[in-house]
């Protein structure tokens, strides 16, 4: 079960999304892609992952599956355009695991890019904790 | 992921303008993941949803809901009129007694269900919800007639509740042996380090508990004794998604989702709360009417596929796929670890097997009854 936390984890050798998704370089062209610790712990308990079929195309920017926390639904943007070479079979058994340890364990797709130049949109880890921390301002306001 | 409010259906207030419990620096201090509800800025969890649901099912949890209304009722008149505003018999109470009951409008819609509590002979407690609070209390006014006084004291007092198969031992050990004793609807008054309180056993999580309130100032105080008094044995504090989970699996509707103005009693399954043989109470004639021919009923749905059924998804028969109605609450029950939920449907349909449309995809889902989750509550009442 998910444990809350006071701050949250941003590993250096990531990409991320103004979604909350995060990339993961495996080689050349392929990518691994999960939420991020901040989005795991906005959601709470995750308790159903929704996600595509393998060999699926999936397009930069658009919904390719659903996280369904105890208390809400919220989609999964792609943060590459590509096919899906691979999704992770224990999350749709285990969809905690996505709570427990969203950068390893709980990663959910594998994607072969069609389009490596999309990586360029991309946040760092530093500017994606920067962006975190002024949508959590905001909603101090 | 698109990171909106966990809690849908509200008009959302900003973080500023919503009102405050005492406990909100608590609150903020341990953790919890606020929200917006009814304009109050309110926990709803502070580690995990799904934690905090099990411990009140198997230990118990503590649970600020000062956001509820309470509203005193007193004087000569007092027992008439609330007789007059509500749908259960209130004559039947007597000082130290509870009992649920629904506030109508004339055409049979529901106002607001409330729990009146008698404290003395002409002196009542009304709890009321928080989205309904201010209506209520014009609504009462505009209709009770007699000689009485109608009082909102919402703002200076609180209200915790403490509820779980330990919760009686855990409060004894803080309030005194005295509120063991009470049965299950019961209420006292009950003096604490110099305060008056009331203590009921009245709650929403369909398991032994207790309802205290007590004055504003006093609320840190008592939430703190009370946690120290019972952490060893597994109270935990609790948010409202915990709160929505219990209710969802007992079954027991909320304001704005199971009754409201539009669905009545008899929609939401709840005549065992009107008594139709008392004397004249606004809305009565609606419901009797409403009796002989509703169209549609509130009834429990499970989900048998994957997924979560939400509010406000489609209801479509299991076999030839005609829309048969809405959820109106939906959710994931962590005791039977598998999504329930609450939908209004059509009174033609009698048989079992459903479809939920979840997400544009039809699921496959049965009618259960409800509860849900079988009930640790101790009737031992009338």
């Amino acid at each position: 079960m998910k444990k809350k936390k006071t701050s949250h984890e941003y590993p250096p050798d990531l990409l991320y999304t103004r979604e909350h998704e995060w990339a993961r370089r495996e080689d050349e062209s392929i990518m691994i892609v999960g939420i991020t610790d901040y989005a795991q712990d906005a959601l709470g308990d995750i308790v159903y992952v929704e996600l595509p079929e393998e060999g699926e195309e999936v397009l930069k920017d658009e919904s390719f599956g659903f996280v369904e926390s105890v208390k809400s639904v919220s989609d999964i943007y792609s943060p590459v355009s590509g096919k899906v070479v691979e999704i992770n079979l224990d999350v749709k058994e285990t969809p905690d695991l996505v709570n427990q340890d969203a950068y390893a364990d709980g990663w959910l797709v594998k994607i072969a890019m069609s389009d490596t130049s999309e990586l360029d949109d991309l946040m760092n880890a530093e500017q994606y904790k920067k962006y975190v921390e002024e949508e959590l301002e905001k909603d101090e306001e | 992921m698109s990171l909106t409010s966990p809690w849908s259906g509200y008009v959302m207030t900003a973080m500023k303008d919503r009102k405050r419990t005492p406990l909100n620096g608590w609150h903020a201090d341990a953790g919890a993941r606020m929200i917006d509800f009814a304009g109050w800025d309110m926990p709803v969890f502070y580690e995990s949803i799904i934690e905090e649901h099990l411990a009140v099912r198997k230990q118990a949890g503590l649970f600020d809901i000062s956001h509820m209304g309470r509203v005193e009722v007193r004087g000569p008149g007092a027992r008439d009129a609330i007789s007059r505003l509500v749908t259960n018999n209130v004559g039947k109470l007597v000082p130290g007694r509870a009992l649920y009951t629904l506030m109508c409008d004339p055409a049979g819609g529901v106002v607001d269900d409330v729990i009146v509590y008698q404290l003395a002979p002409e002196e009542y407690l009304i709890c009321v919800n928080a989205v309904n609070r201010v209506a209520d209390v014009e609504w009462m006014r505009a209709h009770a007639e007699g000689n009485l006084e109608i009082v909102d004291r919402s703002d200076e007092t609180a209200q915790v509740a403490i509820q779980g198969p330990i919760s009686a031992e855990i409060l004894a050990a803080v309030l005194g042996p005295a509120v063991g004793g009470l049965r299950f609807f019961g209420c006292l008054r009950s003096p604490w380090e110099g305060e008056p309180l009331v203590v009921a056993r009245t709650g929403y999580t369909g398991e032994d508990g207790f309802e205290i309130y007590l004055p504003a100032w006093r609320l840190v105080d008592l939430w703190q004794k009370l946690l120290l008094a019972g952490r060893k044995q597994g109270l935990v504090p609790c948010g409202l998604g915990a709160r929505d989970g219990l209710r969802l699996e007992m079954g027991y509707p909320l304001y704005g989702k199971e009754i409201s103005r539009e669905i009545g009693p008899v929609e939401a399954g709840l005549m065992r709360f009107v008594d139709l043989q008392k004397e004249a109470f606004i809305g009565k004639d609606a419901i009797r009417m409403k009796a002989q021919n509703s169209n549609a009923q509130v009834r429990g749905v499970a989900l048998k596929g994957a997924g979560v059924i939400r509010d406000g998804c489609r209801i479509m028969d299991g076999g030839s796929r005609a829309p048969l109605g809405r959820v109106t609450s939906g959710g994931y029950s962590p005791t039977l670890k598998k999504s329930i939920g609450l939908a209004l449907i059509t009174t033609q349909f009698q048989g079992k097997d459903l479809n939920v449309e979840i997400r544009d995809r039809l699921v496959p889902a049965h009618v259960s009854s409800v509860p849900f989750v079988q009930p640790g509550t101790r009737r031992t009442g009338p």
